[in-house]
C-alpha cells in the first residue's frame, strides 16, 4: 500500500494534453496555408458540381435522344451526346454524385470498420492482432478486380456490393494504418499511467492513443477516395455496380469504348478526363495532409 | 576465420528462415481457399443453377444430397479442398469444359502481356528513376515526379482507349485492339503457349511482327499505369544511396560519376527495386482485367469478366484462387532471393 | 611510437598551403560563413588539425579535395597543392587528384565502403582508375597493400566483404584503397572515433607506419588533443571557423599561447578531485559571428578590440603563430 502511493506520486504531473479538435485546425491553417492549393480547389469543385447537378446540367441526364445520337461536341451539346442521343456533359455533372457518394460511403465505412479493429489489434497484440493481420494481408493478396468480381458472384450486381466492395478493399489499409500508430503507443509510459490512475483500456484507447492516428487517417482517407473513384469507375466498366442507364463514369467510358475506333472520341474521353482529375484531386489532398503533420 | 567457420551453423538457420516463409505462405494460401470457399457457399445455389426453376423441391434436394451438398460445412471443405488439391477447380457452366483446362488455356495470353508490361516498365522506371536522383529537383526529376502522379492517377482502361484513338484511329500506326494477332494470321505452332516466343521458335518474322505489335499497346499502357511505383522506388533509394558514407568515400578517391552512379549506387539501389518489381509481376498477373477488356486480349482477366457476365461462377473462383497463389508465391520468392543478393542479410540471418 | 620526424629544409613550395579560406553556405537569404579565414600549410611530416565539433576540421578536408555538400562554396582564399591552386578547378582535374595525390580515410570504416563488393575488388579499383593497370595488376597490388597494413591471410581476406570485417581492420582496408595510388597526401578524418582504446592505438600506428612507408605526408584531423599529441609533429588549432594557433605539437601542448588552446590542454587534465576542467559557454552558432573572434563570447582575456576585430595570426615565438589581440 505504501510502495503504491510512492508510485503515484512519481507519475507524471498531467498527460500530455490532447488540443481540441477546433484548435488545432486553426493552427494548422495560421501554419500551413500554402499547402491548401490546386487540389482542394479542385475536389472543392467536384462537390459543388455533385451538389448542384441538378441546376446546373442542362439536360436531363437520362432522357435518350436517338435522333442526336453521337454528335460531336457542339455548342449546343459542349461534350457531345452518347450512343442513345443523352447529353453527356449532364451525365458527366450527374455522374459527380454518383461517382462520389459511393467513394465517400465505402471509404467512410473502411474506415468505421478498419480503424477500431486496427486500434484493437495493435493494443491487444496477441493472438487477436496476428489472426487480424493474417486476415487483412489475405484480403490484400487476391488482386483487387478478381477479388471484387468474386465477391459480385457471392453477392449479386448492384451498387450497394460496390460500396461494400470499396470498403473491404480499403478497410485492412485503415486496419494497418490504425494498427502501426497504436502498437509502438501500447507500451508507452503516459499509458501506463493512465492505467494506473483506473481509466479503462477503451477510454485509455479512446481519449489517448488514437487522436495520434487522426492524422494518419486523415491523409490515408483522401488517397482511398482517390483509390475508391478508380474502383468505381473500372468496376462500372466492367458493368458492375451501377446499373445503366444510371450515369457513372466507368459505365459511361465503357458505353463509349466500342465507338473508339470509330473515331468518336467524345464518349469516352470527357467521363475518363473526369475520373482523372477527382483522382489526382483526392491524391493530392492526401499528400497535402500528410504533409502537413509531418513537417513541423 | 570466417571461411573456416562450419557451415553447418549458418545453414541450419538458413532452413529454419526458409521454412518459416514457406509456412507463412502456405497459411496464406490455405486461408485463400477457405475465403473461396465462403464465397462458393454464398453465391447462387448450385443445384438451382443446374436444373433451374423446372424442378420440383424434391428434385432439388435429392440432387443436393447426391451432389453431396448437404454435407457438414467441413466436409464440403474437405471435399473441395482435395479437389483443389487434384488439379480440378470446377467446370463452367456454360462451355461445360474443366475450369483447369480453360484456364490453362488462357494463361500464357496473360503471362506474355505481364511479361511485356514488365520489361516496358523497367526500361522507362529504373533510368529515369536513377537520372531523377542525380539531380533532385531538377527538370528531369519533376517530369518524373509528374509521370508518377498521373501515372498511378489515370484509369488504365481509359488510357487504353486513349492510346487506341490516338495510334490505331488518328495515326493508323497500331492495328486493331482486337486480341493477340490479326483475325487473319494464324497462331505459330505451340511450344509454350505464349505467342511471340513460339514465333520465334518457328522462325516466323511475320506472325512475330504481328504478336509484336497487337503485344505493344496494352503491355505499354499496363507499364504506364502499374510501373510508377518502381520509379518512385527507385528515385528515392538512389538519392538515399547518394547521400550514403561509401558513397562519399568512392567519391573522395576519385572514383568517375559513370561508376559512382551506374555501379556503386545503381547496384545498392538493385535489392529493394528487384523485389519490388518481383511484387508488381505478381500483381500484374491477376492485374490485367481492365487492359484485357479494352484490347480483347484473351487472358484469364477477360476470361473472368465473360464468366461473370454469363453467370458462370466457377471460373472466377478458379482464377482468383490461380491470381492469389501467383502473388503469394511471388512474394515468397522475392523474399528469399533477398537472402541470396545482399551478402550482409546472408550472413546476418 | 613516434619516430623522429625527417628533418626538412624549408622547403620553397610546400606541400599544402591555405591561406584565408573561406567557405560559406547560404541560410535565409544570409550568406553564413562556416570558415572565416583559415591559414595553414604543411611543412612537416605530420600535421594534425584539432577542434571542437563545428569547428570546421571536416569541412576544411572537404574544401581541399574539392568536395563540399551542396549549397556550401569556397567563397575567399586560396589552397595550393605543390603549388597548384586547387580552388576553383574543374571537377575532372579534381578527380585525377583525389585518391592519385591526394587520399582521405573518414571517421566509420565499415560504412565508408561498398557493402555489395569485395575489399579487394574495391581496393584495385581505385588502383585501376587512377593508373590503368591490368586486373590482374590491380587485384595483386591490392592485396599486397593489404598484407602490408596488418591483414593476415590477405589474399582470401581480399574476397570478404567490408561486414566481415571489425572496425578497426575495416579502417587498414579504407587506408588501403586511400593508399593504393601512392598519394602524397593522406588526410584522417577522425580515423579512430569510435573505436575502443586499444584498437585505436592499434589504427594510428598502421596510419603513421603506412605513411612512413610511401613516403606519404598526413594531415590528421581530431577533436582528440591526446591522439594529436601521440601522432603529428605540428597542429593547427581551429575554433568556430578559424585557426588559433599553429606550432609544433610539443610545443602547442606544454605552452600554449592562445586563451582557446590553453583551456583545450587544460582539459586534457582533470585536477586532483578528478573533475574535468571544461571551458564555460557553448561554441556559437556561425551564423551569430561576424567579424569578430569567435572565441570572445567564453574568453578570459576578452576585450571590446576582440568584438569587433578578427584576430591575424602571428609568429609569436618562432614556429608557433597565434591569433589573439591580447597575448
Amino acid at each position: 500500500m505504501q510502495a503504491d502511493i510512492v508510485n503515484v506520486a512519481q507519475l507524471p504531473p498531467e498527460l500530455p494534453p490532447i488540443q481540441p479538435a477546433g484548435g488545432q485546425v486553426a493552427q494548422i491553417w495560421a501554419q500551413r496555408r500554402h499547402l491548401f492549393n490546386g487540389y482542394w480547389a479542385v475536389i472543392g469543385l467536384f462537390v459543388v458540381v455533385a451538389i448542384l447537378a441538378p441546376i446546373l446540367a442542362p439536360y436531363d441526364p437520362v432522357r435518350s435522344d436517338l435522333p442526336n445520337r453521337l454528335l460531336p461536341p457542339s455548342w449546343q451539346h459542349w461534350f457531345g451526346t452518347d450512343v442513345y442521343g443523352m447529353d453527356i456533359y449532364s451525365r458527366v455533372l450527374w455522374a459527380t454524385r454518383t461517382d462520389f457518394s459511393i467513394a465517400l460511403i465505402g471509404v467512410l465505412l473502411a474506415v468505421v470498420v478498419g480503424v477500431p479493429l486496427g486500434a484493437l489489434s495493435g493494443y491487444l497484440g496477441g493472438l487477436a492482432d496476428d489472426a487480424l493481420s493474417r486476415v487483412s494481408e489475405m484480403i490484400q493478396a487476391i488482386p483487387l478486380f478478381l477479388f471484387a468480381l468474386m465477391v459480385f458472384a457471392a453477392l449479386g450486381n448492384s451498387s450497394r456490393v460496390l460500396v461494400g466492395v470499396v470498403a473491404l478493399v480499403n478497410a485492412p489499409i485503415f486496419l494497418k494504418l490504425t494498427r502501426s500508430v497504436v502498437l509502438p503507443l501500447r507500451n508507452a509510459d503516459f499509458i501506463a499511467a493512465a492505467r494506473c490512475a483506473g481509466l479503462r483500456p477503451i477510454t485509455v484507447v479512446i481519449k489517448h492513443i488514437l487522436p495520434n492516428a487522426l492524422a494518419p487517417v486523415s491523409s490515408q482517407f483522401s488517397i482511398s477516395c482517390a483509390y475508391a473513384i478508380q474502383i468505381t469507375a473500372g468496376l462500372s466498366f466492367l458493368g458492375f455496380g451501377v446499373p445503366i442507364p444510371y450515369p457513372e463514369w466507368g459505365s459511361m467510358i465503357q458505353e463509349g469504348a466500342s465507338r473508339i475506333i470509330y473515331g468518336e472520341w467524345w464518349t469516352s474521353v470527357f467521363p475518363g478526363l473526369a475520373v482523372l482529375i477527382a483522382v489526382l484531386g483526392f491524391g493530392g489532398i492526401g499528400r497535402q495532409v500528410h504533409k502537413m503533420y509531418t513537417t513541423s | 576465420m570466417t571461411q573456416v567457420q562450419s557451415l553447418a551453423g549458418p545453414a541450419a538457420r538458413w532452413g529454419i528462415f526458409v521454412a518459416r516463409r514457406l509456412g507463412s505462405a502456405a497459411v496464406a494460401l490455405l486461408g485463400v481457399t477457405v475465403l473461396l470457399f465462403i464465397v462458393t457457399h454464398l453465391m447462387a445455389d448450385p443445384v438451382y443453377l443446374l436444373i433451374g426453376q423446372r424442378g420440383s423441391p424434391a428434385m432439388l434436394d435429392s440432387l443436393r444430397h447426391s451432389l453431396g451438398y448437404d454435407q457438414p460445412l467441413y466436409v464440403q471443405y474437405a471435399r473441395y479442398l482435395g479437389n483443389l488439391l487434384h488439379g480440378d477447380l470446377g467446370t463452367s457452366r456454360y462451355t461445360f469444359q474443366p475450369v483447369a483446362q480453360e484456364i490453362a488455356q488462357r494463361f500464357p495470353a496473360t503471362l506474355s502481356l505481364s511479361i511485356a508490361a514488365m520489361i516496358l516498365g523497367l526500361i522507362w522506371t529504373v533510368p529515369l528513376g536513377v537520372l531523377s536522383a542525380i539531380r533532385p529537383g531538377g527538370v528531369l526529376d519533376r517530369i518524373s515526379q509528374a509521370l508518377v502522379e498521373f501515372g498511378v492517377a489515370i484509369p488504365s482502361f481509359w488510357l487504353g482507349l486513349l492510346f487506341v484513338f490516338f495510334l490505331y484511329f488518328m495515326l493508323k500506326v497500331a492495328p486493331a485492339p482486337i486480341g493477340q494477332l490479326d483475325i487473319t494470321v494464324d497462331a505459330p505452332p505451340h511450344v509454350t503457349g505464349l505467342i511471340v516466343i513460339d514465333a520465334m521458335f518457328a522462325g516466323d518474322l511475320n506472325v512475330l511482327g504481328n504478336a509484336l505489335g497487337h503485344l505493344f499497346l496494352p503491355a505499354l499502357t499496363l507499364s504506364l499505369t502499374s510501373c510508377p511505383p518502381i520509379l518512385q522506388l527507385t528515385r528515392n533509394t538512389m538519392i538515399q544511396v547518394l547521400r550514403s558514407d561509401f558513397i562519399r568515400a568512392a567519391r573522395s578517391l576519385g572514383l568517375p560519376a559513370r561508376t559512382i552512379y551506374w555501379r556503386y549506387a545503381l547496384q545498392n539501389t538493385l535489392l529493394p527495386v528487384t523485389t519490388m518489381s518481383a511484387m508488381t509481376f505478381g500483381y500484374l498477373l491477376g492485374g490485367t482485367v481492365l487492359v484485357e477488356t479494352v484490347f480483347s486480349w484473351p487472358g484469364i482477366g477477360l476470361y473472368a469478366v465473360q464468366s461473370m457476365q454469363r453467370a458462370d461462377y466457377d471460373p472466377i473462383l478458379g482464377v482468383v484462387l490461380l491470381a492469389a497463389t501467383i502473388y503469394i508465391v511471388v512474394y515468397l520468392a522475392a523474399d528469399l532471393a533477398a537472402l541470396f543478393i545482399d551478402p550482409r542479410v546472408r550472413d546476418a540471418s | 611510437m613516434l619516430a623522429e620526424p625527417v628533418p626538412m629544409s624549408e622547403p620553397a613550395t610546400k606541400l599544402l598551403e591555405i591561406r584565408g579560406l573561406e567557405v560559406s553556405t547560404e541560410a535565409e537569404r544570409q550568406q553564413v560563413k562556416l570558415l572565416r579565414g583559415i591559414d595553414l600549410w604543411l611543412d612537416v611530416p605530420r600535421l594534425g588539425v584539432v577542434g571542437e565539433s563545428g569547428s570546421g576540421k571536416s569541412m576544411t578536408a572537404a574544401a581541399i579535395l574539392g568536395l563540399l555538400p551542396p549549397g556550401v562554396r569556397a567563397t575567399g582564399g586560396s589552397i595550393r597543392f605543390s603549388g597548384r591552386e586547387l580552388t576553383g578547378l574543374p571537377e575532372s582535374d579534381l578527380q585525377e587528384i583525389r585518391g592519385r595525390q591526394i587520399s582521405i580515410v573518414y571517421q566509420n570504416a565499415i560504412t565508408s565502403l561498398n557493402p555489395l563488393i569485395s575489399v579487394g575488388d574495391q581496393i584495385a579499383r581505385v588502383c585501376r582508375v587512377h593508373t590503368g593497370v591490368s586486373r590482374a595488376e590491380a587485384w595483386r597490388r591490392a592485396v599486397d597493400m593489404l598484407a602490408s597494413l596488418g591483414i593476415a591471410d590477405a589474399p582470401h581476406r581480399a574476397r570478404d566483404y567490408p561486414h566481415q570485417f571489425s572496425g578497426g581492420m575495416a579502417q587498414r582496408v579504407a587506408i588501403g584503397a586511400a593508399l593504393i595510388c601512392g598519394p602524397k597526401l593522406l588526410i584522417a578524418d577522425e580515423p579512430t572515433t569510435g573505436l575502443d582504446a586499444t584498437i585505436q592505438a592499434q589504427v594510428l600506428d598502421v596510419i603513421v607506419e603506412s605513411v612512413r612507408r610511401t613516403g606519404a605526408a598526413l594531415l590528421l584531423i581530431s577533436h582528440d588533443l591526446g591522439v594529436i599529441q601521440a601522432t603529428t609533429d605540428s597542429v593547427v588549432v581551429l575554433y568556430a571557423g578559424l585557426v588559433m594557433e599553429i606550432g609544433r605539437t610539443t610545443d602547442v601542448i606544454s605552452a600554449p599561447l592562445n586563451p582557446y588552446t590553453q583551456g583545450l590542454v587544460r582539459a586534457l587534465t582533470p585536477k586532483e578531485d578528478g573533475t574535468i576542467q571544461f571551458i564555460p559557454g557553448r561554441v556559437p552558432e556561425p551564423q551569430t559571428i561576424g567579424e569578430q573572434c569567435p572565441f570572445a563570447s567564453r574568453c578570459p582575456l576578452v576585450s571590446d578590440r576582440c568584438r569587433r576585430e578578427k584576430p591575424l595570426l602571428r609568429e609569436l615565438r618562432p614556429g608557433q603563430w597565434v591569433a589573439c589581440h591580447n597575448v
